[in-house]
């Protein structure tokens, strides 16, 4: 995954993409255990195109450039499948412009942190997603006063009842 | 009926334990060594997955030849 990481980062050297913070299981695994999955959830601000339009393709061009291979919603960068999203909502800007940055491999990543994984997991709302909000809890790597900000800033709390309904 | 329940729950407490043991555990591997496992967790996926095609293709062969 080093060289899928040092590409990413070679594309904001050079501009292609902006700002970006590793999120999902990948990020979370710097902070609890690991888990299984598939593939690398990238989020990075994107160029506008003249139509002011965000557009992935000069994205992918480059990456195809450095032997990408496009595979379904996937980018395939040395065998690690690449999911790029472009940060959807405030919540999630605010995840990715906040990233602490994690060696790996003596690289500085930029990852999400564990409060703002719990915040967009929350968010998302799927069962996986809580699992991952009770992964991070139990595993006491999340500052409960941030979360409750968070939960607050971004009106998570029905979320927020709902985890602790299930998991409480 | 007592003996069997305190040994059951003696039981409960040691898998509760050796399942936080191993968490803390796999907590506290570095990152690198983490990403090292879950793309351990693709190859016996993949294996696992090989298999099971096999299997499903040795039975459809057995049906057939049960068949004929």
């Amino acid at each position: 995954m080093q060289n899928t990481l040092e590409i990413l980062l070679k594309l904001r050297t050079e501009g292609v993409i902006g700002v970006f913070a590793v999120g999902g299981a990948i990020a979370a695994s710097v902070y609890v255990e690991a888990v299984a999955t598939e593939d690398l959830d990238v989020f990075a601000f994107l160029q506008a195109t003249n139509s002011g339009l965000l557009s992935l393709t000069p994205v992918y061009d480059r990456l195809k450039a450095l032997g990408g291979v496009v595979h379904n919603e996937h980018i395939v960068l040395h065998g690690w499948p690449v999911q790029l999203l472009p940060p959807y909502n405030p919540l999630v800007e605010a995840a990715v412009t906040a990233a602490p940055e994690k060696k790996f491999h003596g690289v500085l990543v930029p990852v999400v942190s564990p409060e703002y994984l719990c915040a967009i997991a929350l968010q998302t709302g799927r069962a996986k997603d809580y699992q991952r909000v009770n992964t991070l809890l139990e595993g006491a790597v999340v500052d409960a006063e941030k979360l409750a900000a968070l939960v607050k800033q971004y009106a998570l709390h029905e979320r927020w009842d709902q985890y602790v309904r299930r998991y409480g | 009926m007592s003996d069997a329940t305190d040994k059951f729950d003696l039981a409960l407490k040691q898998v509760v334990a050796a399942k936080a043991a191993w968490r803390k555990h796999a907590q506290s591997l570095t990152w690198e060594e983490k990403v090292a496992a879950i793309e351990r967790m693709w190859v016996r996926d993949a294996e696992l997955k090989r298999m099971r095609e096999e299997n499903i293709v040795s039975q459809r062969g057995k049906k057939v030849e049960e068949k004929t």
